[in-house]
């Protein structure tokens, strides 16, 4: 029975639509720079949120430290933001503006893409009461991020996280530590498509409809780090990361979803009757521990 | 002249009595003390009244017979007639009026008198005498003539000499009927060409041409074929005189009959009253609303760990071994036990046919072959051995080309059977039968299943089982004797995705029953039981992942290979107690029975456990034909092997799972052979084993006795025994089965609920050896609890549904079906064969099996059950 079902699931599951298409408001990559900072560290975020529609107007960004967060997210204090979101910060002074952000900030207010970008300083005393071996594992921070498609009215944020029809909602935790070799965001040293050329992120590339074409990606060799981990017993085990990589496009197929390290290739088909000839395509890598980098790549289908 | 043609067929009571009392082999299994009672003494005819030849019949010179169902009561009175055929011309009415003045002595089993129908020919010839005053002659005198013609009626394929064969020269007086070899002798006939008929309800008329010289004796072998139902098997579903109140008893031969089930007599059950619908045909038990873990699986009363083998279409032991299976949903006595759900309790059989056979079947998922016979001369040492394995993954190939995955599924089973028949009180026999299921899923090492690298690899499992189990039965006494039932074997069970998650279990067991039933009188027996098992268990479990971690699940920590590797025993010594009660002088009108039985669990190194079910159930007749029936008590179960295990710490004591279960019933016989059963029945569920709140870490306790639960329903059932070459049943059920985890939280509908089950089925035979059979099946989908949206995590990629509302408040529609069988039969003088084609799904609904998601939980599409499906098969039986 279970050959049975795998049968009608691979039967019915085709009527699913597959996370390689992206035809709504998606967030597929989010990175901080760097991975796994240190208390007292700043911090830069970015995120990879798409709408191949109406494109992203604004992405929103909160965070809290993953203990106090609940399972859907940060828990934030709903009210407090909408009474501060209320208020008009053209009539405010430079002083006021500022205390303003000082008192969003505190309420777990980080950042707006693209006009206000996500960065903000670690607790210096985040790791405070863990023990030396529990500060170099760390603890987790939390952002929870909404990407709003067209304008990206801020009315249209959602703070339960939930998001609606329009917003797309996400969760990335950050890992901060006092690890004196800490995780690094991987490095994409290229993609070869059809192992003939190279391509780069933001590359405009013009493929036939129908044709199937394999990407496939390099990484740098300090990409994929060695670290030592320490397990339960007290034994010190040697490590290296095990990277995968995510496929998206707004057309055509991809024949897999994911791809394993060291198999950091993809087929992808071209749309073979395509309502538009302009599409994007996207390679999101992950390390696994937090680390991510991605290549966005604009296809014209002839 | 008027002439009784016989006494022909047995009732589907009697008729299973009968057959137990032509056995040499125990008549019940190991859990059942009297699970058919014999009859000892067959109803006699004592005064049969001559019926007057109808004028109207007279006058056209009309004979034959004419087919009665009668029932004769505990006094030998005819307490029902019915004419299941006759030729008209008043013959029916005569006969039925003649029967009903004649008188029988009554049948008689263990018990004393008890009642009995059957079928009754009542024939009909016309002579000079019979025209002229409808007055019978005086009989020839056949001992003066000399033997003019003689033979042997044998059953065509069996070879079986056939007694109470009426063979009819036509036209004439001269008639006779076969003794116990299957000889006939017809004196004094004279010179000349005849037309000889051979006839008895239930088998293929024949007729032969006959020719007697002067001075000459004429012989013939005269082949017939069986066209009746349940020849040489168990019939009924109702049986008044099991022990259980509530059993249903099923014929084999229906059982094979019925579409859907792949002749497979186990997968039945799910057809009747309380059995719910096995998701996706798995083959799960799931009764009266309990978790398919709840209920017990038995192979003559030693419990195996599963009854199907993968996909749940075939179950695991040869159909051909089988004498009967009984299902017994709910207050069962207490020589059952472990279990808070129902029980199925497979008896295989202890005796060979007369005739050695082999039989071989093939059909689109496996092909096996059994032989059976008796070894010597003597008779008294009688065999089985038989075989089967699947083909099913070379079937499956062409469908999974092109496919990332690749599933190759492989079963097979065994079973070899002796029974020594020399002892004249004691009885033994041996069953040693085994099951072996794997399968393998793999997939190209280029494709990346998911994102996770631990989920990479193929997919396997094995699961086997191999016992050998003796029983011994001697009689002490003529009011003791004694049972004893060893097994021993072994359990194997092991899970493995790639090369770092594997399950490895292994369980050695040794069980042994043994009972000592006493019975002073027809009123009382006592039966003291001892139920033990123990065993040796050690398994391995490698885990990509320190369980600890799923606690507060963190993607980015760095996971720990978990690795834990541990042997022990365990056993439960368990004593019941249980007495049979009938007061009264008529043993029929009320029957009681109270049993109590101690439970005992213990793990090595980890806890033990003790639990008293106390059970009292009784039937009684208010009316005739109607008896109403009910029962009451507590049903224990210990912790599953997997919630036994604490490791790291010694505070784990979990209790017994308890369910206090209630019935009560009412069986009406509505005519012989047409029968109606309602029973309505609660069940309170209390110490249910789930999670611990608490846990954080290994070390902790893993599970609490904090769930509770209820389970409340009624069943109805009509049933039409196979009479008259038609059998069916319609059974419906309601029912609720809740469950709640802990005091303070929810109650829900319990993930197997199933609210209505309505199964409506029959089959009838057809002339020319074919025969047609259809089940509807309606059944309430199954509960899911609906999501209220999903978030997504993008260190994992991945989407993580999360509901707002409460478990369970959701169903999947409704499950309907309809399916057909037809099959031919083909009789040879030495073998036959059956052609069938089982039509599945001829007609089904949405049938939704589960629901399947797509990658944000914003869209889904529920996965249906098995579409058309025509299933063709061929059974091959050859008679040595």
């Amino acid at each position: 029975m279970i050959t049975l079902t795998l049968l009608l699931m691979g039967c019915e599951i085709n009527q699913l639509a597959r996370p390689t298409l992206v035809d709504r408001a998606r967030i597929l990559g989010v990175a901080s720079e760097p991975a796994e900072p240190a208390p007292g560290d700043q911090v830069t975020l970015t995120s990879l949120a798409v709408d191949p529609e109406e494109g992203i107007g604004a992405v929103t960004w909160f965070g809290c430290v993953l203990e106090e967060s609940s399972g859907f997210g940060c828990s934030l204090d709903s009210e407090k933001l909408e009474e501060l979101f209320a208020m008009d910060l053209e009539s405010m002074t430079p002083e006021e503006q500022a205390d303003w952000f000082e008192q969003v900030q505190a309420a777990g207010f980080i950042g707006v893409e693209p006009d206000l970008p996500p960065s903000f300083t670690v607790p210096v005393d985040l790791l405070d009461g863990l023990s030396e071996e529990e500060a170099i594992e760390g603890k987790n921070y939390l952002f929870t991020l909404s990407a709003l498609p067209g304008e990206g009215n801020l009315d249209a944020l959602d703070l339960e996280a939930e998001g609606d029809s329009q917003a797309e909602t996400g969760l990335k935790r950050m890992p901060v530590s006092l690890n004196p070799s800490p995780n690094q965001n991987p490095v994409i040293a290229s993609v070869e498509l059809d192992g003939t050329f190279a391509v780069q992120d933001q590359d405009t590339l013009r493929v036939q409809a129908g044709q199937t074409y394999t990407f496939v990606m390099t990484l740098t060799e300090e990409s994929v780090e060695s670290y030592t981990f320490v397990n339960s017993e007290g034994i010190v085990e040697d490590r290296t990361e095990q990277p995968y990589v995510s496929f998206y496009a707004t057309g055509g197929n991809f024949f897999q979803e994911v791809s394993l390290y060291p198999y950091l290739e993809a087929q992808w088909t071209a749309p073979v009757d395509p309502e538009t000839s302009e599409h994007n395509l996207w390679l999101v890598l992950r390390d696994r521990r937090g680390g991510m980098a991605w290549v966005s790549l604009n296809l014209i289908v002839e | 002249m008027l002439f009784l043609l016989s006494l022909l067929v047995l009732s589907p009571s009697a008729k299973a009595q009968d057959d137990s009392a032509s056995s040499a082999a125990p008549a019940a299994g190991p859990v059942e003390e009297e699970e058919v009672l014999p009859l000892t003494k067959m109803p006699e005819l004592v005064d049969l009244v001559q019926a007057p030849y109808p004028e109207e019949a007279k006058q056209a010179e009309i004979e034959g017979s004419v087919l009665l169902l009668i029932e004769i009561g505990v006094d030998g009175k005819v307490s029902y007639v019915e004419v299941l055929e006759e030729p008209g011309y008043g013959l029916g009415e005569a006969a039925v009026q003649a029967i009903q003045a004649s008188t029988f002595s009554p049948a008689e089993d263990a018990n004393g008198p008890t009642v009995v129908a059957l079928e009754f020919n009542y024939g009909f010839v016309l002579d000079a005498a019979a025209i002229d005053d409808a007055v019978p002659e005086e009989p020839i005198e056949p001992e003066v003539l000399p033997v003019t013609f003689e033979g042997q009626v044998l059953e065509l394929a069996t070879r079986a000499e056939l007694d109470e064969m009426t063979v009819i020269v036509l036209g004439t007086d001269f008639s006779a009927t076969t003794d116990n070899e299957g000889r006939f002798e017809i004196r004094g006939l004279p010179p000349g060409s005849y037309q000889v008929a051979v006839v008895r309800p239930g088998w293929a008329e024949k007729e032969l041409e006959l020719t007697i010289e002067e001075g000459l004796v004429s012989s013939a072998e005269i082949w017939v074929r069986n066209e009746s139902y349940g020849q040489n098997t168990v019939v009924g579903v109702y049986r008044k005189d099991k022990d259980e109140i509530t059993t249903r008893t099923i014929s084999m031969s229906e059982a094979k009959k019925i579409p859907g089930t792949f002749g497979d007599p186990i997968r039945v059950i799910q057809n009747l009253p309380g059995a719910g619908r096995a998701p996706f045909s798995s083959g799960l038990l799931i009764i009266r609303g309990a978790n398919p873990e709840d209920s017990g699986v038995y192979i003559d009363g030693i419990r195996i760990p599963y009854v199907y083998h993968l996909g749940g279409f075939v179950s695991v032991i040869n159909p051909e071994m089988i004498q009967s299976v009984d299902y017994l949903p709910g207050s069962y006595g207490v020589q059952y036990g472990r279990s808070t759900g129902g029980a199925v309790d497979v008896t295989t059989k202890k005796e060979s046919p007369e005739q050695d056979r082999i039989v071989w079947s093939t059909d689109l998922l496996d092909s096996g072959g059994l032989y059976e016979g008796r070894l010597g001369k003597d008779d008294q040492h009688h065999v089985a051995v038989a075989a089967r394995r699947s083909y099913v993954d070379v079937v499956l190939r062409p469908f999974q080309k092109n496919r990332p995955f690749s599933a190759n599924p492989v079963w097979y089973d065994y079973q070899l059977r002796y029974s020594y028949h020399g002892f004249e009180k004691t009885q033994v026999s041996f069953f040693l039968f085994g099951f072996d299921d794997k399968l393998l899923v793999t997939t190209d090492d280029g494709v990346s299943q998911s994102s996770d690298q631990d989920a990479q690899g193929d997919l396997s499992t094995h699961q086997f089982t191999h016992r050998l189990q003796g029983k011994i039965e001697h009689e002490i006494s003529d009011t003791l004797s004694v049972r004893v039932m060893p097994s021993f074997g072994v359990d194997y069970q092991y899970l493995g995705l790639g090369q770092s998650f594997q399950l490895d279990q292994t369980l050695w067991l040794s069980e042994i029953r043994a009972e000592l039933p006493w019975k002073p009188n027809d009123h009382v027996e006592v039966i003291p039981g001892l139920d033990l098992i123990g065993g040796w268990w050690n398994f391995q479990t490698e885990l990509p992942f320190n369980p600890d971690s799923f606690v507060e699940y963190d993607p980015l920590a760095e996971r720990e290979a978990f690795k834990i590797e541990d042997e022990g025993t365990g056993w439960g010594p368990d004593l019941y107690l249980k007495a049979n009660l009938r007061p009264f002088k008529d043993l029929d009108r009320l029957y009681v029975q109270p049993g109590i039985r101690f439970s005992v669990y213990s793990i090595s190194d980890q806890f033990t456990a003790t639990a008293w079910d106390p059970r009292l159930s009784f039937k009684g007749r208010v009316a005739k034909n109607t008896y109403i029936k009910g029962a009451t008590g507590l049903y224990t179960q210990p912790p599953q092997f997997f919630e036994s295990y604490a490791p790291g710490t010694n505070d784990y004591n979990p209790d017994f799972e308890k369910a206090w279960a209630s019935s009560l019933g009412l069986e009406q016989q509505i005519k012989p052979g047409l029968n109606l059963e309602t029973e309505g029945f609660y069940k309170e569920l209390s110490d249910l084993i789930v999670n611990n709140r608490d846990f954080q870490e290994i070390g902790d306790i893993p599970y609490t006795n904090e769930g509770a639960g209820e389970i409340y329903g009624f069943e109805v059932m009509l049933r039409q025994d196979p009479i008259n070459n038609v059998f069916g049943w319609v059974s419906y059920t309601w029912s609720q089965s809740w469950r709640q985890d802990y005091e303070d939280s929810d109650r829900y509908l319990y993930d197997f609920d199933q609210t209505h089950i309505m199964t409506a089925l029959a089959g009838v035979k057809l002339p020319y050896q074919f025969e047609v059979s259809g089940r509807v099946q309606y059944v309430t989908g199954t509960p899911y609890t609906p999501y209220s949206g999903a978030f997504y995590d993008a260190d994992l990629d991945s989407w993580t549904p999360y509901s707002t509302g409460k478990r369970n408040t959701d169903r999947l529609g409704a499950y309907t079906a309809v399916d057909l069988r037809a099959e031919r039969a083909f009789t040879f003088k030495h073998w036959r064969m059956l052609a069938y084609v089982d039509f599945l799904n001829v007609y089904r609904g949405d049938n939704p099996e589960f629901r399947l998601y797509n990658y944000d939980y914003t869209d889904y599409v529920d996965v249906r059950g098995l579409p058309f499906l025509p299933s063709p098969g061929v059974e091959l039986e050859f008679y040595l």
